[in-house]
Parts: structure tokens; C-alpha cells; sequence
């Protein structure tokens, strides 16, 4: 696809506008960040570049939380729920898009609607099953709730059903089993979707806030988002503080997102090959 | 073909999970439906009572009709916007990495912090009037403002009106749903992204070559093939438009008298701060109800069933 | 993907199996704060390692509740049968009517009781007769005032408002001359001056019969408290946010200079204040109203009645809260003690070298005239709150007359006060 220069510029310009529209807010809490302790945060008309730009409110608020704790918690927490997510997920939902089954449909239904009683109504029932599964205080008490959901496999089955089935049949002439076809044709194909659900486990893990809280007690397991929530805690901080810690709690998710984007590149390329 | 109890295998783990995380705390929120529990005394079986409650409570009707309304604003919003987003975003330029992942940042603030933002540019004094002040228009208290939206523009144009169509949404409801959108539009530009990423450029380039101006494919190509994507966004858009709590908590706590007030929210409020636990969960599964029948009416429309759009 | 997959599945179930408390003779008592953060960690493990020092057989674990969220944390952890042994927790009436808590006029010594300034021990906690709850620290209100929006709209910066019609009647003209509000207040039950207490304020009060059968509420007194109200908020006294608003969002307005005068109990809330902003910063005794007292807010201590090891809890709530763990603590952020002697101490006469250290002099000096936010013990008052602020806020925003709302809440209550 050649585009001109034109076409180009076009797109740049519809891509700042928009840009701008949506990141409006977060330059604010960015140019917070940024602030002196002179500077009049709500001053107006505001002043989105700060002068003087100061690094160190966030050396402040790293110095105030155990940062690095908390980020390894959060990572290792999040992490472990994007690797079982896709597995669990991915197995059910290939099952259920690509096997005839008794109960396949009502299945479906199920899962979905699983999804669709608030949580906070499930809060309590919730807690007291991790509670006899002796899960409480434990990163696996905050994993394995999240470890398989419902969009999830949704997402996943819709995924393998646009899958042409020539390939699958081809692999079972070749005499593959079921297992193999799933893990070795059939998710490098889905790549794409793949992505897109480790996106949002991972975003949904790093920023959950209600289940760690109830869940966790020892302060050395705590999330980042808990850890934030205690700068805004009864005897709080103040705004640069917050803002710099906000903006150090977005990094990562920022750049697994930069990093992930790898795998939809790919999905294109496998995807253009494949007719 | 695979053996008969394969898929079994496939789906076991997964459903086991679910079960016991999800399913059993759904069906002992169905049994607490039937009693009545403080949570302190033991439950007292009571039949349908909290459903009869429920159908009595004003409040309630009040909640679910703001819960609909703000669903009808929230849900074709969100599907339309992040498909064209993701076609914007579907592109080989060079920065278009940077720029799907600056995107994205809305999704991954915290809605604490979020709610913070928009409740100073949402203020009476805030940036929004600001802005609107520059073309001649006094705006209100964005989060307090209980006049309909349809009232307000009227007004605008100095027709002052009484008829009860024109004051839903609340202008605040209106406020609220709009950062939804503004947070959730990205989340779902990824899924059609993804869904856009996986059409053989080939298909595409096949319309090209017949004459196909970008509109036309569009309309004959994209479209039709991503329809299995739009089906997940208006799902998952929709049950989660309808489960939605967290912009009500940190913005408005329901208020203007009830006004914005959600179901998850006044569910939570029954279970936590009243301690009706039954009746809570009473009102989720008339939520859960909701939220089934458009999630099938959603199957209907959009999965392309060929029945037609009938209920 | 399964070959990662798989091994971590397995790790992740076997980490979950962690050792549970060994009976060895010790007793483990579990003692949740709110929200105090690593800022004050090495204050609570410091109190923890005398404690433990002294008492041998007890240890005790430290959990910080973040965020406004402590209610769904202490519920499940009650329902799970995992309670705390000792809770700082707010919000008190929707558990106080229960009988879930520890009666502490039975369990507490009268030797330690003395020990306590009465008014707290007879504060949030009791209820119906008797007192659920350990007095922690406490914050007496006053006003926080912007000197310089008060020069602007034309006021004497240095003669704050004396009474609440004054705060009112200065909050209007502040909105008049400046476009920004007056008072920083939000309809919420919080420990300041939710609706009922505005009511308490200027002397309308009980707010019901005696046994609790009818409200007394709709009385020309509180009408002419809620007009008062109505009007102010009408003229600009208050944000017009007021009517929709959550946690912290009154301290918001008052730091970014929305509005003028801010209730608020507690010097430490200068931590939010920058240089700038101190410096245009005043405190003032709170405004009184025709009863002639100023509110006070008191944190509590509670031991569930559901705790394994009761007597050892209330015990540690008692060197929590005892003078000596108190001064300490004022002394790292400006709050006030709920002991007699702690109280007394010269700190709190020290020179104010900080607007924390004033505001934090002026609140202990108006102890003696403070009463606690304790809303009425009557069953149901959480539904019956939500009702108060609903009619209100309708009568605020102009849809209804300060009278229907009254008359709506009477009904509503009166109804609630049957069926209950």
C-alpha cells in the first residue's frame, strides 16, 4: 500500500488531534509531576509547562514507598496471570470454537454469563473460597481468581473461528494430535488475539485495586495500586507527590503494551501469508 | 477426528477455574437472594421477598432507568469511536507505534487519578467553561447539573420547556459517561485492532484494484469481515457499561440525589455501607438479568443470526 | 506457551500453602490501621517491639488497610471468621447495632477509664448505653481560611467569621465580588459537619423522640437551619458540586483556591499545602453555631467480638492509646490526644513555629468546648442519612422548598422507624 506525502501529513495531523483530545488529562498529572513546590498547581489559564521543571518530586515519592518492592509484586502477580490466562483460556476457548461437543453451546452461555454479576457483589462469596482454599495473604490468592475469565475465552474462541479449517486438516492427515494442532498450528495463528487478551489481563491485574486490598495482609505482598493508595491515605501527601507516583506506577504498563505490539506486527505478516 | 472425551480436556481446566471462582460465588449470591442476612445474624429464608422489595423500590426504578440510559449513551459510542480509531490506527507509518501506545495510556491510569483530572476540568469554574466561555456559552457545574441533556441545549437556544422527554439523561450522568468513553475507547481500539491486523491485505488490495475508493472498502470489506470483533466489543462494551462502578464512586458517589447513581454502585451500597446483603443480591440478579437479555439481543443484532432483529 | 505455563501453575499452587500460625504457646493478635502508610511504620513497629518486649507470649501483626476501603475488608474478614483483633474503623454506626463489638465499659478497668477524657469515651462508640470503642487520637474542627481571596472579595483578612450565619453571610459576598465560593462543604456524611450536624450546630436537637418512635424533624428549627442552608448554597456560599462529590473533594477545592473557608479538624492537613499556598493560609476557632461548641472527630479502636484472643486486644488498645504512644504520636503529625494527661502536656502550648503547630495549639484550646460527631444510635441510621441527604439536596438544588424536604424526610423516616 503506497501512500503519498500528502496522505501521510493527513494522518499525523488527524493522529495529534486526536492525541490531544485524549491525553488532555494526563498531560495535567505529567506537568504536576513537574512542579515546584512554589508553582500554583491550579493556577488558571494553567500552566502546562512547568517552569522550573523539577525531577525531584520524583525521587521524593520513590524515596516514600518501597517502589521497588511493590513493582516487583505487582509484575510477578500480573505476570503469572497473562501466562495462565492464555493458556486456560486459550484451551477452552479453541475447544469451543473449533470441537463439536455435547453442551458446547450451553457452555458458552455459562461462561458469559459469569461475567456479569458485579464484583463487588461477588466480593464476600469470592473471599471466603480463597479463604478455605487457604489463599489468603498469598500472591496465588490474588492470581488464580483472575487466572481464567470469561472475556477471555469469548475473545479467544472468536479469535480460532476465523480460522480456515484447511490447515487444521492438513496437520491431521499429517497424523498430529489434537494438543499438538492447538499449541503448534493454531495459537501462532491467533497471535494477534493473544496480545490483545495479555494486554488486557496484564492492565486488569496491574490496576485492580478492591481484591489485592481485601486479599493481602503482609505488607512485603503488596501491589503498586495499594501502595499508591496509601500516598492518598488519611494523613496524605501532597499533589506533586501523587501525581509522580502515578506517573512512575504507569511506566511499566506503558512499556509492556510498546513491548507487546511486536506480536500484532506479527499476526499481520502470518495473516497475509496464509491465503 | 479428535476422541470423544478430548474436548473434555480442553475445556476441564478452565471451566474448573471458573467454577470454583466465579460460578460458586454466582450460585450462593442466588441463594442469598432468598433470605434475609445482615451478614452478623444467620440468614433467614424469606422466599421471594427481596424481589418483591425490589419491584416496590423506587429507588431501584430510578437507578436501573439511569443504569439503561447511560448504557444507550455508553455502548454505540464506544463501538463506533474505536472502530474508527483502530482504522486510524492501522496503518505501517513509522511512529504509529508511539502513537497506539500513547492511546492506550487513558486505559491504564487508575480511575482514582482519572477521577481526580476530570472532576477540575469538569468543575463550575473549571477548564471545560473556560473553553466554553471563549465561544459565548456559560456551561454548568458539569457533575451537579440535574437538568436533562435535551433541556439544556433547548435552553441554549432560549426555549424554556417542561415536558418530562426532555430531562434524561441528566447533564451529570451525561459527564460521567463521558469519561467512560474517554477511558474505555482505547481498550476497545485494541480489539479491533487486532481484528483489522488479521484481514489478508490481499482482500483489501483486491477491492483496490477493482475501483474501490477507501470509503467503499470500508463499507464492503472491513466491516463485514470483522464482525465477529464488533460482536465481542458491543458485548463486553455493554456488560461492562452496565456493571460500571468506579466512575460513580470517585466522581459523583451517585449524587446529585441519585441522579447518577448505577446499579453496581447502589448494590454496593445495599451490601456495604446497609449490610442488606439478600437484598443486594436480589438487585444483582435483576442486574443479571439486564444484562443476559442484551447480551443476547446483542448476539441477535450483531452475531447475524439469521432470524432477523426480533426479541 | 504451556511450557511456561504449566511449572508456574505448579508454583503458584504450592506457594499458596504457606505455613499457618503454629500453636507454640504465643498468642498472635492481629491490629489493622487505616491508611497510615510507610510515612508512620516505624512509629507503629516501634510501639509493636516495646509491646512485645513486655509481654512475651503475645505478638502482634500490623495490617495497613489502604484506601477508603476498610468496611468491605473488616466484613469479609468477619464473615470469613478471620476477624481482627483490633481495628481502627470508621463509619461506626452501620456495626455499632449489631452486637459484634466488644463492650469496653465491661472489659476496660475503671482505673484506665479515668484515664481517658470522658467526652471521647462517651463518643462515637456508644450506643444505647454503653461504649464499643478505645478513643484513639482526635481532630478538633476549626477553620482554614484563604487571606488573600477574603483581601479580595473585600473582607478583613485578619477578622474571621465568629458564627456560622457569619462563615454563611461572608461566603456569599466572597462569591459576589470574586466569582469563587465561600465555604468548602459537600453533603456527605463525613466527621465535619454532615447535615445532621448542621442541625446539632445550631441547637436543634434530638433529632427524635425519646425511644425512638417518631422524628422530631420537621420543626420550624430545622427549618429555618435547612432555609438558612438553601439560601447560602443558592448565593454561591458553597461549590455548587456540593451536591455530587466524594471522598476529599471539599480539601480539593479549598487547595486549589475555589473556595475561601475550609471546616476541617487536624493540622496535618498542611501536608497537602505548598509554600505558596501557606502562605496565604489562616486558621481561626471554628465558627460557632447556637449551640456555641465545635465539632471533633475521634478515631477509634474496636475488638471484634469474634477475636480468638479478646483480652490480649483490648490490652494492646490500651498501650496503643495510652499518653504516653499518643504524645508521641501528635508530636509526628498535628492531631490531638483522647487521654487526660496527654492532653495537658505543655506541647501543646509550644511556640508555633509552623501553620501545623498553630492550628495545632488553637484546636487543643478549644477541646474543652468540643463534642463528638456521634450520629443518633438509632437502628437503621445509615439508610435514614441517605435519605436526609437526598430530600436535602433536592431542596439545595431548587427542586423542592426547604419545607417538602423536611416534611418527605419525616414521612420517610417515620416509615422506616415502624417497619424497623
Amino acid at each position: 500500500m503506497s501512500t503519498s506525502v500528502w496522505q501521510r501529513l493527513l494522518l499525523y495531523a488527524l493522529l495529534c488531534g486526536v492525541g490531544v483530545v485524549l491525553l488532555t488529562p494526563f498531560a495535567w498529572l505529567l506537568s504536576t509531576a513537574l512542579k515546584a513546590e512554589s508553582a500554583d498547581l491550579f493556577a488558571y489559564p494553567p500552566q502546562w509547562i512547568p517552569d522550573p521543571i523539577v525531577w525531584g518530586n520524583f525521587v521524593k515519592s520513590w524515596n516514600i514507598l518501597p517502589f521497588l518492592r511493590y513493582i516487583f509484586n505487582t509484575f510477578y502477580i500480573a505476570i503469572a496471570t497473562v501466562l495462565l490466562n492464555l493458556f486456560f483460556c486459550s484451551l477452552t476457548g479453541y475447544a469451543l470454537a473449533r470441537m463439536r461437543f455435547r453442551g458446547r453451546q450451553a457452555i458458552l452461555y455459562c461462561v458469559l454469563a459469569t461475567t456479569m454479576v458485579p464484583f463487588q457483589v461477588l466480593l464476600i462469596p469470592l473471599f471466603i473460597v480463597t479463604l478455605k482454599l487457604g489463599l489468603v495473604d498469598s500472591y496465588a490468592g490474588v492470581i488464580l481468581p483472575m487466572a481464567v475469565n470469561a472475556f477471555g475465552i469469548f475473545l479467544l474462541r472468536q479469535a480460532f473461528t476465523t480460522i480456515p479449517t484447511d490447515l487444521e486438516d492438513a496437520a491431521r492427515i499429517d497424523g498430529c494430535s489434537e494438543f499438538t494442532i492447538y499449541a503448534r498450528i493454531m495459537m501462532p495463528l491467533i497471535k494477534p488475539a493473544l496480545a490483545t487478551q495479555a494486554a488486557f489481563t496484564f492492565v486488569a491485574q496491574w490496576n485492580d485495586f478492591l481484591w489485592p486490598l481485601v486479599v493481602l495482609k503482609s505488607r512485603e505482598l503488596y501491589t503498586l495500586q495499594l501502595g499508591l493508595a496509601s500516598l492518598q491515605g488519611v494523613f496524605g501527601v501532597n499533589w506533586r507527590y501523587i501525581s509522580a507516583a502515578s506517573v512512575i506506577a504507569l511506566v511499566p504498563t506503558v512499556l509492556f503494551f510498546l513491548f507487546t505490539q511486536r506480536f500484532f506486527t506479527q499476526g499481520l505478516t502470518s495473516g497475509a501469508v496464509k491465503e | 477426528m479428535h476422541g470423544r472425551h478430548t474436548p473434555y480436556f480442553f475445556v476441564g481446566p478452565g471451566l474448573l477455574l471458573l467454577g470454583i471462582f466465579f460460578a460458586y460465588p454466582l450460585l450462593d449470591t442466588l441463594w442469598l437472594s432468598l433470605h434475609r442476612y445482615n451478614i452478623f445474624t444467620p440468614p433467614t429464608f424469606v422466599g421471594f421477598d427481596n424481589f418483591r422489595r425490589a419491584w416496590g423500590d423506587e429507588l431501584f426504578w430510578r437507578v436501573l432507568a439511569n443504569t439503561l440510559l447511560y448504557a444507550a449513551v455508553v455502548v454505540p459510542s464506544l463501538v463506533v469511536l474505536s472502530f474508527f480509531m483502530a482504522l486510524l490506527l492501522d496503518n505501517s507509518l513509522r511512529l504509529i507505534k508511539i502513537f497506539r501506545t500513547l492511546y492506550y495510556i487513558p486505559v491504564v491510569t487508575s480511575i482514582v487519578v482519572a477521577g481526580i483530572i476530570w472532576k477540575w476540568l469538569y468543575n463550575a469554574d473549571g477548564l471545560l467553561n473556560a473553553l466554553l466561555k471563549g465561544f459565548g456559552i456559560i456551561g454548568p457545574s458539569w457533575l451537579a447539573d440535574t437538568r436533562g441533556v435535551p433541556e439544556a441545549l433547548l435552553g441554549l437556544f432560549g426555549i424554556e420547556t417542561q415536558s418530562a422527554w426532555f430531562t434524561e439523561p441528566a447533564i451529570a450522568l451525561f459527564a460521567v459517561a463521558l469519561v467512560t468513553i474517554w477511558k474505555a475507547t482505547p481498550y476497545y481500539m485494541i480489539i479491533y485492532l487486532a481484528g483489522l491486523q488479521g484481514i489478508p491485505t490481499a482482500l483489501k488490495e483486491a477491492a483496490r484494484v477493482d475501483g474501490a475508493g477507501w470509503r467503499q472498502v470500508v463499507r464492503h470489506v472491513t466491516i463485514p469481515t470483522i464482525k465477529p470483533y464488533t460482536l465481542v466489543v458491543s458485548i463486553i462494551a455493554t456488560i461492562a457499561a452496565l456493571r460500571t462502578f468506579g466512575e460513580v464512586y470517585v466522581m459523583t458517589g451517585g449524587g446529585p440525589f441519585h441522579r447518577t447513581n448505577l446499579l453496581s454502585y447502589y448494590i454496593y451500597t445495599l451490601g456495604f455501607k446497609y449490610l442488606e446483603v439478600g437484598y443486594a443480591a436480589a438487585v444483582s440478579l435483576f442486574l443479571l438479568l439486564v444484562i443476559l437479555v442484551f447480551a443476547v439481543l446483542n448476539f441477535r443484532l450483531a452475531g447475524g443470526d439469521n432470524t432477523g432483529g426480533g426479541a | 506457551m504451556s511450557r511456561f505455563a504449566i511449572p508456574l501453575l505448579l508454583l503458584t499452587l504450592l506457594s499458596c500453602s504457606r505455613e499457618s500460625e503454629q500453636e507454640t504457646g504465643t498468642v498472635t493478635i492481629e491490629f489493622w490501621t487505616i491508611a497510615l502508610g510507610d510515612a508512620f511504620a516505624d512509629y507503629i513497629l516501634g510501639m509493636i517491639d516495646t509491646y512485645e518486649h513486655a509481654h512475651p507470649g503475645v505478638k502482634v501483626k500490623w495490617v495497613d488497610v489502604s484506601g477508603g476501603e476498610v468496611a468491605e475488608k473488616f466484613l469479609a474478614a468477619l464473615v470469613g471468621d478471620t476477624p481482627p483483633d483490633l481495628a481502627n474503623i470508621y463509619d461506626l454506626p452501620r456495626f455499632l447495632q449489631y452486637d459484634i463489638l466488644v463492650d469496653m465499659d465491661e472489659a476496660v478497668s475503671a482505673e484506665e477509664k479515668t484515664k481517658r477524657l470522658d467526652n471521647f469515651w462517651r463518643g462515637v462508640g456508644y450506643y444505647q448505653g454503653a461504649n464499643y470503642v478505645i478513643p484513639w487520637y482526635v481532630g478538633v474542627t476549626m477553620l482554614w481560611y484563604n487571606k488573600a481571596l477574603f483581601a479580595q472579595a473585600g473582607l478583613d483578612p485578619d477578622r474571621p467569621p465568629q458564627t456560622i450565619d457569619e462563615m454563611l453571610q461572608m461566603g456569599r459576598q466572597i462569591h459576589a465580588r470574586t466569582g469563587k465560593y465561600g465555604v468548602s462543604w459537600r453533603l456527605h456524611p463525613s466527621l465535619v459537619a454532615p447535615p445532621w450536624a448542621l442541625l446539632h450546630l445550631d441547637g436543634f436537637w434530638p433529632l427524635f423522640d425519646e425511644g425512638y418512635t417518631r422524628t422530631r424533624i420537621n420543626h420550624p428549627e430545622a427549618k429555618a437551619i435547612f432555609q438558612k442552608w438553601v439560601d447560602a448554597y443558592q448565593h454561591g456560599a458553597v461549590p455548587p458540586e456540593a451536591l455530587a462529590a466524594a471522598h476529599r473533594d471539599e480539601v480539593n477545592w479549598f487547595i486549589e483556591g475555589r473556595a475561601a473557608m475550609l471546616p476541617f479538624s487536624g493540622g496535618w492537613i498542611t501536608r497537602y499545602f505548598d509554600a505558596s499556598f501557606a502562605a496565604k493560609i489562616a486558621t481561626a476557632p471554628m465558627p460557632r453555631g447556637k449551640l456555641g461548641r465545635v465539632p471533633a472527630s475521634n478515631q477509634v479502636l474496636v475488638v471484634p467480638k469474634a477475636s480468638r484472643h479478646p483480652k490480649e486486644a483490648v490490652d494492646f488498645g490500651l498501650f496503643v492509646t495510652n499518653d504516653e504512644n499518643q504524645l508521641e504520636f501528635c508530636r509526628r503529625v498535628a492531631i490531638l490526644p483522647s487521654t487526660k494527661r496527654a492532653a495537658a502536656d505543655p506541647y501543646f502550648r509550644r511556640e508555633a513555629k509552623t501553620l501545623a503547630d498553630a492550628a495545632n495549639q488553637l484546636s487543643a484550646a478549644d477541646i474543652p468546648h468540643s463534642f463528638v460527631m456521634a450520629p443518633p444510635d438509632v437502628v437503621g441510621w445509615s439508610r435514614m442519612e441517605d435519605i436526609l441527604h437526598e430530600e436535602f439536596a433536592k431542596a439545595l438544588a431548587g427542586q423542592q422548598s426547604a419545607d417538602a424536604a423536611l416534611s418527605r424526610i419525616e414521612e420517610k423516616w417515620n416509615h422506616l422507624l415502624r417497619y424497623q
